[in-house]
């Protein structure tokens, strides 16, 4: 019997820290299905960034999704929210702390308008501080054929890290492609970065490094969407069970602190 | 279950944590497999594939015979079409490789080539299965030793399709290649029976279920499973098509009947 299916045996469930949703019900209900597979108590979720039909989306169409997560959550208790919000669009912010009110539980995924530095990034973090939820911020890894830019990558996010100290950051996907090794050196200093394990990439010994090289507590389980390999993942690493169960769900349980 | 493609030795980027024939065969016992195919890493990478054959060879006659019981190893053959192939050659180790792989992004050359036709037919002649590697790792990791100076393009893999049609082979696989261009070749792969495995990494997007969307683009007799290990974790390329929703009856074919198929294992 797998680790997951165990976890169900005894009442609980596995907790995916990143996940999104969409405006069309039918891609939900999928999601819904495929959680209720691999015995995800709870995801947190926000839309889906291409949803949102441009990198670079306006105020409405970010309300528009963060209501649509709102509506989800209150219709399904597995889901839980996350607000997203476009960094260079001030009102999103603003209308952040609406959501967070309204029981989000965190902010993200933040996605690629703008990279989190200085002024950009100051009101998000401040608002995160203030409400003491973790921010989930999307980063690329890869190696090939370049970053991208407006991109955040593993060094903007230990800088983001070391200017917030008191924030926790949920570094996203690092199974998402790219390379995750740099990525887990260049982060592991910083006690306030989680590394979420979500992601296509299938590569042995992902999750192994991380909770070497982070320490067990820095390392969260999550899905981006993409199930069977994240769980895959996690059952296949050569870690003992209480490791896993710290992954699977403990260790979000402390980050989210709800 | 059968296992089309795992794999022995070093990678030369990643350490991984099972490196030799014996640990791997262990590994896949516990997860559940009653054969396996495996290459060898160097053949990849070595200018001459043989010398890494060679050493695949050296290392299955290290296999116990315990476990030899349980699980069945068949070994593959990497191969460099431009590389010191004959006839001949492929002959004298006949028995000893179940199949041979050619990898033309590592080594550089061209499916279109007339090479490569030639190791399409010598391998028929020998009533070898003939695997095509595609990327090992997602090229959004690759190493940046990697220049890749052939890229597997749509023009020179729908005109290797074209052949092995004409051909009329039937024992021809597919193995990690970009989905996009799986799908946008799936008509000609199906018209020209090749199979292909599921082990792509780079899937994005909402709920995917690739699997599914592979089984409807090119049929269910069509696909095998491959895991790539230890290269990538075993039970995220397993779930993937255990957990989806497809019938059971093709799970038990690309799990199973397929691999038995293409391999001609009894």
């Amino acid at each position: 019997m797998h680790l997951f299916e165990k976890i169900r045996a005894k009442g609980i469930g596995i907790i995916d820290v990143h996940a999104h949703v969409f405006f069309k019900d039918q891609l939900n209900l999928s999601l819904l299905k495929a959680l209720n597979s691999f015995n995800v108590e709870r995801a947190y979720v926000s839309i889906y960034p291409f949803e949102l039909g441009s990198l670079n989306p306006s105020p409405e169409i970010v309300y528009k999704g963060n209501l649509k997560v709102l509506e989800l959550c209150r219709r399904n208790r597995v889901l839980r929210g996350l607000v997203f919000l476009n960094q260079l669009n001030p009102i999103d912010v603003e209308r952040a702390e609406f959501f967070i009110k309204e029981g989000f539980s965190g902010i993200g995924e933040l996605y690629r308008s703008a990279k989190l530095r200085g002024r950009i990034a100051e009101p998000i973090m401040r608002l995160a501080s203030e409400y003491d939820v973790p921010v989930l911020v999307h980063t690329a890894h890869r190696l090939y054929p370049a970053d991208r830019p407006r991109e955040m990558t593993p060094r903007d996010v230990a800088l983001l890290a070391r200017k917030w100290p008191r924030v926790r950051i949920v570094m996203s996907h690092i199974a998402g492609g790219g390379d995750w090794e740099y990525a887990l050196e260049v982060v592991k200093e910083y006690g306030n970065i989680y590394v979420d394990v979500g992601g296509s990439v299938q590569d042995s010994g992902i999750i192994e490094r991380a909770v070497s090289k982070l320490g067990a507590h820095r390392v969260l389980f999550a899905s981006d969407n993409l199930l069977a390999q994240s769980v895959g993942r996690v059952e296949s690493a050569n870690l003992d069970e209480e490791t896993k169960v710290l992954i699977y769900r403990e260790n979000a349980l402390k980050v989210f602190k709800d | 279950m059968i296992d089309s493609l795992c794999f022995t030795g070093h990678y030369p980027f990643r350490k991984l944590s099972i490196v030799n024939l014996t640990e791997l065969t262990n590994l896949m016992l516990r997860e559940g497999f009653q054969s396996i195919l495996v290459l060898h890493f160097s053949s990849l990478f070595y200018r001459n594939p043989w010398v890494a054959n060679e050493e695949l060879l050296s290392e299955s006659g290290k296999i116990v015979d315990e476990i030899k019981d349980r699980i069945r190893v068949y070994l593959l053959a990497g191969i460099n079409p431009e590389y010191a192939v004959s006839r001949e050659k492929l002959a004298g180790y006949k028995g000893a490789f179940r199949g041979v792989v050619v990898a033309p992004l590592y080594h550089g050359f061209k499916l279109s080539s007339k090479n490569t036709r030639n190791l399409l037919k010598i391998v028929s002649d020998l009533d070898l299965t003939l695997g095509v590697l595609g990327y090992l790792e997602d090229p959004r990791e690759a190493h940046r030793a990697y220049a890749f100076r052939y890229k597997l393009t749509l023009n020179d893999a729908r005109s290797f399709i074209r052949e092995v049609k004409e051909w009329g082979y039937s024992r021809v696989v597919l193995y990690s290649f970009p989905s996009e261009l799986l799908f946008q070749l799936s008509s000609d792969i199906s018209n020209a029976s090749i199979l292909v495995d599921v082990s792509s990494n780079d899937v994005y997007g909402p709920i995917y279920d690739y699997v599914k969307t592979l089984v409807e683009s090119v049929g269910e007799d069509l696909v095998v499973f491959s895991s790539k290990a230890p290269l990538t974790y075993v039970k995220s390329a397993l779930f993937k098509v255990l957990y989806s929703e497809i019938s059971s009856k093709a799970k038990e074919k690309i799990l199973r009947d397929n691999p038995r198929r293409l391999f001609n294992i009894c």
